[in-house]
């Protein structure tokens, strides 16, 4: 019943966000999403090193002046506020230098480092942490997890050598990373390495 | 609070693989900026994909098999029954049904251990269970001492570290994690093999210049390998020509 009001106050579609605890706009909520636009403006702008942080920099600035503008009309949620702040500041920074770079593929590795990971240690770690965790999961599941991301296979060649169904190699993958996740949510460790 | 975003699991992982079209992936992006719980996803899912893929080496290397464990497994089993059996206890259950259960369970799966193990010795890697074409490719093969002392006096072209050799990231990321295999392993049938898939997939020169190093250090595949240099030597781009060219020469100098 407070689901149904609550749709029709914010008159959601079916298949979107029905959790809208809308936070409060305001410099403290900024500054905590610092991290996601810096990800945010990696993955999306292929922004590199200098210029992600002066991108990022300028973003928050943009968005730490104008917060007050915030009104949330039209049910806009504040993420998309932020985000329209983002790609407004990396549209100017494009232009500015008379080049424009969007991302089309995922994000590789080596790019990675100094912007998702803070340096090779933090990643080395990483993956000390995660051979720990894949060694309690069944091994169907840690051959696919490698073929596909390691090794780079796509999802047909991975079912042609292992003599599986296709949908059952994307089952393996999907399942394999949620299990992951939950071992990992058990880990203390691996808080002080996400946000 | 929990996020009731809808396929919301699938959602992250597609939009860690950029697998999502524009509109949904513009309102899933709204969406984690707020959501407190799917950014911490989207950030855990985006880490653990680029560590496999950048650091798989560590994160894929299995360790030699202990004798004892079997131990690390029951035990992990162990702390899993006694939440439940906390469970059990909390709701009422009886106590010496729900212990007698535990042990019992635990003397049934050490039993069918010993059991499948003395009736049937399992692989000593992986790299056993996997279909032959495939057997190349697990890392236990690539540390054999021999294979390794075999390809050293072999021909070897460096691979380019700095060199972007493509625009198309999806084949450079391939390519990326083939590098270590061919150039730090010097594994060439397992390098080559990759290759070839990408050789197929994507047509792309330099995957095939670097099939054609790996081919011929094979002798049965060596023919494969000139064929494939000579058709690179009329190659648009020049670095490549002058590869092929390179590895020709040192072909024809090695039958010498």
């Amino acid at each position: 019943m407070f689901l149904v009001r609550l749709k029709e106050q914010h008159s959601l579609r079916v298949g979107e966000a029905i959790s809208k605890s809308v936070p409060q706009v305001d410099a403290d909520w900024i500054a905590s999403r610092r991290q996601l636009v810096k990800y945010y403006l990696k993955k999306k702008w292929c922004i590199d090193g200098g210029d992600l942080e002066e991108v990022t920099q300028d973003t928050m600035l943009a968005a730490f002046q104008s917060f007050g503008n915030y009104e949330a009309r039209n049910n806009a949620e504040p993420g998309t506020f932020l985000l329209g702040i983002a790609n407004k500041i990396a549209q100017t920074f494009f232009r500015k230098r008379g080049r424009y770079q969007r991302r089309t593929a995922p994000l590789e590795f080596a790019d990675s480092i100094g912007s998702l990971f803070h340096d090779q240690a933090e990643a080395n770690e990483l993956a000390r942490l995660l051979k720990e965790k894949l060694a309690l999961l069944p091994k169907k599941y840690v051959q696919v997890l490698e073929l596909v991301f390691y090794k780079g296979f796509k999802e047909g060649e991975v079912a042609k050598q292992l003599n599986l169904p296709r949908d059952k190699v994307y089952n393996y993958k999907s399942d394999g990373l949620k299990r992951l996740r939950k071992l990992c949510q058990k880990d203390p460790v691996f808080k002080s390495l996400f946000l | 609070m929990s996020c009731n975003y809808s396929g919301r699991d699938e959602t992250v992982l597609a939009y860690v693989r950029q697998e999502l079209n524009p509109e949904a992936q513009e309102a899933f992006e709204a969406h984690y900026f707020v959501c407190e719980e799917c950014a911490t996803e989207v950030l855990f899912y985006e880490k653990t994909v680029l560590t496999m893929q950048g650091q798989g080496g560590i994160v894929f290397t299995r360790s030699k098999q202990s004798r004892f464990e079997w131990l690390v497994t029951m035990q992990h089993f162990i702390n899993r029954w006694s939440e439940s059996l906390a469970g059990a206890l909390g709701s009422g259950g009886s106590i010496r049904a729900v212990a007698g259960y535990a042990v019992l369970v635990v003397f049934l799966s050490a039993g069918s251990f010993w059991l499948i193990k003395a009736t049937n010795p399992s692989p000593r890697s992986s790299a056993e269970k996997l279909p032959s074409a495939f057997a190349t490719l697990a890392p236990e093969t690539t540390h054999n001492p021999s294979l390794q002392k075999k390809s050293r006096n072999k021909i070897h072209l460096d691979w380019p570290r700095d060199l972007k050799m493509t625009n198309d990231l999806a084949l450079q990321a391939r390519l990326d994690a083939i590098q270590p295999i061919y150039q730090v392993q010097r594994d060439y049938e397992a390098a080559g093999d990759s290759l070839a898939f990408l050789a197929d997939d994507f047509s792309g020169e330099s995957s095939k210049l670097f099939l054609a190093v790996c081919l011929s250090n094979q002798e049965e595949h060596e023919s494969e390998a000139i064929a494939l240099l000579e058709t690179l030597k009329n190659s648009r781009i020049s670095s490549y020509r002058e590869r092929a060219i390179e590895v020709l020469a040192l072909l024809t100098k090695d039958d010498e």
